[in-house]
This record gives C-alpha cells, sequence and structure tokens, in this order.
C-alpha cells in the first residue's frame, strides 16, 4: 500500500515539476526525505558497503582503488567498522567514550577520544583525522537539506534497476561535484547504491559505493564495540591534523 | 649500442623507481559537505531521555523551500568544520603491547641541555624526489622509497651500547670527555654520557662532537651519490680532518636498524616511527626492511 502511494505522489510531481521547470525536484527530496526518515528512525543497524575510489596518478592517470566495509552501530553511541581493501585490513570500536582503531594488517592499533554520539564522533575524526567511514553521509540528520543547500540541481531521473532492484534514481549537482543516489524502491527506500563525481580542472574522479545486507535494528552486543588489544600487537601514537 | 642499452636501463630504472615512490596526486574525498552541527536547530528528542535512534533522528530545516528556484542557492562552504571539537586526542588506555617505557626527555637527565639539533634533519633539494609526497594536516612527507610497513623493533648494538636515559654509576675506564658549546659529555664506545646526580646518564650525541675512531659495528649509510654517512646506535657522523663528528640525520638516509626510545606515530595512513625530531618511514630496499628519514615540508 505505501508503495503504491509514493508511485502515485512520484507521478504526480513529476507531471507537475516538468511543467514548471525548476531545480530542485520535489519527488526527489520526497524520495530523500522518506529514505532519510527511515535512517532515522532505526536504533541499530548493520550494513556492508563494497566502494570504489578513484585517484589520480602523473604518471599513470586514473587508478581504482576498492574496498568492502561491515559496519554496524547502536544509537546512539556505539559503532564498529572493520574495512578490508586498498588501506589494508583495520577495524575501529566506538563505545561512546573513545575511538579504537587496529590494524589487522600492521598489527598495531591506537586510541582517540571521541565525543558523546556516533554523528559527532564522526564528524570529530573526519576533522581531525581525515577518518572517514564508509557512507556516513546517509545517517547525517539533514542529509537532505545539506544536499539541496550545495547543490545547484536536484533531479529525479525515474526508476530503474541496479544491483538487482527496482530503484529510484537521483542526481544532484554543483560546480564542484555531483551526486547519484539510487533509492530502493521498496517498503524501507534505503540506499542501495551512490556515486559521487568530483570535477577539478583536466580531472574527474569518483567515490562509488553499493549497499548490501542491511539489518534493520538488530541486536547487538555491547561487548563488540568494545576493543581488546590482541597479543603482540603495538601501540601507537594517532596524530591529529592540527597537532602536527 | 652499448651506450644505448646503458641509456635505456638507466631510463628504465629512474621509470620505475619513479612508480615505487609515486604518491597519488589527487584522491577522491569520501563524503559530502555538511553544514556544522551549530548551524542547525538542534533536533527535538523524544520526552523521558535521550533518544535511541542512531542519529537522533532524521531533521528538515523549516526554512527549506523546495522548488523555488531564488531559495535553491548555494552554501558557503568555508562554514564547514568550524566546530569546536572539545580536544578529541589520544589517550593510552591500553598497555598490551611493545610499548617502549624508556623515557629520554630533558627533566629526567635533569640537564639543561638543547639537543634539539641531534636529531632535526638535514634537508635535501625537494626537487631530488620523484612523485608527489604523502600529505597530511598540513605538512608534506618526502620519501624517495614508497611506503611499506613493518613493525618498530628496537635494535641493540651490543652490550656495551645504551639507549637514551640509561643510568650507569660508573663510566669505564676507556670514557674521554668531549665538550661541546659549553657542556661536558663523557664519550665511550659510541655511547654519550652526561653525569648526573650520582652517576651517569646517556644523552644523544651532540652534533659537533668528533671522535677519532668509530665504535665496533659501525655502518656506512649512503647519503645521496656523492655522500656517505656513519651510523651506529642511533647516532650519524661524517669523516672531518679530525676524525668522525656528529651530524644530524640527512633526509633520504636509509638505516636497517632504529635504537629504543622511538615512538611508532600514526599520520593518516602511514604510521612512522619518530627517534627525537625525526621521521622514520618504514619501507624496504632490496627486499629488506629498512627505514628511511623523512624530509617534511609546509604544504602551501
Amino acid at each position: 500500500m505505501k508503495k503504491i502511494i509514493i508511485s502515485c505522489l512520484v507521478t504526480a510531481m513529476t507531471m507537475g515539476s516538468m511543467a514548471q521547470n525548476v531545480k530542485i525536484d520535489p519527488e526527489a527530496v520526497l524520495l530523500l526525505d522518506r529514505m532519510s526518515a527511515v535512517i532515522g528512525d532505526l536504533h541499530s543497524c548493520s550494513f556492508t558497503v563494497k566502494a570504489s575510489i578513484d585517484t589520480v596518478d602523473k604518471e599513470l592517470g586514473l587508478l581504482k582503488y576498492f574496498n568492502t566495509s561491515e559496519v554496524s552501530m547502536v544509537g546512539p553511541d556505539k559503532m564498529q567498522v572493520t574495512t578490508n581493501g586498498y588501506r589494508g585490513h583495520r577495524g575501529f570500536w566506538y563505545n561512546g567514550k573513545q575511538l579504537a582503531y587496529y590494524s589487522f594488517t600492521e598489527n598495531n592499533f591506537g586510541f582517540i577520544d571521541a565525543p558523546g554520539t556516533i554523528m559527532e564522533t564522526i564528524e570529530a575524526v573526519h576533522e581531525d583525522y581525515d577518518i572517514d567511514f564508509p557512507a556516513a553521509d546517509f545517517f547525517f540528520p539533514y542529509f537532505t537539506d545539506d544536499l539541496i543547500e550545495s547543490s545547484d540541481v536536484v533531479s529525479f531521473l525515474g526508476k530503474t534497476f541496479v544491483d538487482g532492484r527496482d530503484c529510484y534514481h537521483i542526481a544532484a549537482k554543483n560546480k564542484e561535484m555531483s551526486v547519484q543516489i539510487w533509492i530502493a524502491d521498496d517498503a524501507f527506500n534505503l540506499p542501495v547504491k551512490f556515486a559521487i563525481t568530483y570535477y577539478r580542472g583536466d580531472h574527474s574522479s569518483q567515490y562509488e559505493g553499493s549497499f548490501s545486507n542491511w539489518k534493520l535494528n538488530p541486536e547487538l552486543p555491547n561487548a563488540m564495540f568494545e576493543f581488546t588489544a590482541p597479543p603482540g600487537a603495538t601501540q601507537l601514537t594517532i596524530i591529529s591534523k592540527k597537532g602536527n | 649500442m652499448r651506450t644505448y642499452n646503458k641509456i635505456s636501463k638507466v631510463s628504465l630504472a629512474i621509470v620505475l623507481g619513479a612508480a615505487l615512490v609515486m604518491s597519488p596526486l589527487f584522491v577522491a574525498a569520501q563524503r559530502l559537505n555538511h553544514a556544522p552541527a551549530a548551524s542547525r536547530t538542534a533536533p527535538s528528542r523524544p520526552s523521558g531521555g535521550q533518544s535511541k535512534s542512531i542519529n537522533g533522528g532524521s531533521q528538515r530545516s523549516p526554512s527549506r523551500n523546495v522548488g523555488n528556484n531564488n531559495n535553491a542557492g548555494k552554501r558557503n562552504n568555508n562554514n564547514i568544520g568550524n566546530r569546536d571539537n572539545n580536544n578529541a586526542g589520544n589517550r593510552n588506555n591500553n598497555n598490551a603491547g611493545n610499548k617502549v617505557n624508556i623515557d629520554n626527555s630533558k627533566k629526567n637527565v635533569n640537564v639543561n641541555i638543547d639537543n634539539s639539533r641531534n636529531t632535526v634533519v638535514r634537508r635535501n633539494n625537494i626537487n631530488s624526489y620523484h612523485g608527489s609526497p604523502y600529505r597530511y594536516g598540513g605538512h608534506r612527507y618526502y620519501c624517495h622509497h614508497a611506503y611499506f610497513y613493518h613493525p618498530y623493533r628496537p635494535f641493540y648494538w651490543g652490550p656495551v651500547w645504551h639507549p637514551w636515559g640509561f643510568f650507569i654509576a660508573t663510566l669505564a675506564r676507556t670514557a674521554i670527555i668531549i665538550s661541546i658549546a659549553n657542556q661536558q659529555y663523557h664519550y665511550d664506545q659510541g655511547v654519550y654520557y652526561v653525569a648526573s646526580s650520582g652517576g651517569y646518564t646517556v644523552v644523544q650525541a651532540p652534533v659537533g662532537a668528533t671522535i677519532t675512531t668509530l665504535p665496533e659495528k659501525t655502518e656506512t649509510v649512503v647519503v645521496n651519490e656523492t655522500t656517505n654517512n656513519y651510523y651506529y646506535g642511533g647516532t650519524y657522523y661524517e669523516k672531518t680532518d679530525k676524525g668522525y663528528t656528529v651530524v644530524a640525520p640527512a633526509a633520504g638516509t636509509i638505516v636497517e636498524n632504529l635504537p629504543e626510545g622511538g615512538e611508532e606515530v600514526k599520520i593518516g595512513d602511514q604510521t612512522y616511527v619518530k627517534v627525537g625530531e625525526t621521521y622514520y618511514q618504514p619501507t624496504q630496499k632490496d627486499g629488506k626492511n629498512v627505514y628511511e628519514v623523512v624530509q617534511i615540508e609546509d604544504d602551501k
């Protein structure tokens, strides 16, 4: 039933937007708000993100690197992320007080004092340490507003089939980047895929990711967000950008 | 033909060498822009306690005006990031592991010696580095060799060598006195001491100190095509008219072993070993785990 209502709304608004030629499509906003509302209501979740990241190399041109991340969160202050890929195999454990880092590849670890919520921690470690968590953007409470405010155009591009699923396709763009989001056409309207393209001079490069294995409001034990250093691991000091 | 082959080999070596050290010029960032939390109205919370939602619940600006072109404008991105981070810093909570506990700070040596010149790196011309440096936190880190992590394991140069901060009650009879900048050092077999209450404490070798004979197990290390240094116990020497003189580490120098007193520091995605003010990048050369002295420049 919900699916029918959203489809009808989308159809009606598409016809309206075509007549007005607006730069921010209301139907795109509707879908983004719907996605954010579902995410905002989650008390816990886990999912997998497979991402590719472009780098521009002076001699070799555009190179693509890959990683796969398993993410678990319990609101408001527990998160665990394990990533395997071009930066090696590493994990982060956030327990509401500190963020622990461990490199399985290098067998070393460190700690960062962290704020009291997941979102504040994500923001803080991005600012201070250049640590980014996969697809964290989708969890920002003002995701839709941020996208609207930073874009010259936000468009609903219709329905398509991606990663084996029917999806709504949304695109946004400003002078420096474009964003594409594919939202599942189902009862939950969760993100299926995203692609951020950066435009810089002669080069454009992309960060792309696909979601899978969504689990909504699972029961996750607190112990999984606590880190204990394995025997033989070396502790190191993690240097902040500001203190560097 | 011989000349052509030689040139080809050299060219190939340069290309391969450059390929090994190249860092990406540009990495795609992994996130969108988000307005600072302070610029947003605080999200409403359910009564009776803190929200258990992962992100406090989805929020929508009351001033949002979708569909009106005049209001769908750009945001001043200069305001991103101006948040009070409440000093999110480092804390050592877990002592499992090989954390080195030698304290070589001035206060424990109980002498007022300015050793800052001893480990501040002598710089190269940055044009001698092929490829792009590693960048983090407003600095650029130059190395000739690619980053290759291997764990820091302090090296001991034998029973007569001691790390910084080590205390002994009496010196061997072979010890000699060396004066540098009005400070007296006691030198014995590659180790430099200063008098401290009740005995002698090992300190960093003072730049400018000259000895006539290098310690046993001193290695020759290559600084560049025309210069070698001599390395023992974490100290670098250059040959001079009067013997061998202590110098600061030169950027680009490769050493196999580092003394106790170093600290592994994670700078962005790379882990370096910091010994005094010198940063060493773990790398490999000819299949062997080694360290290269890093040249750090401000990122302007």
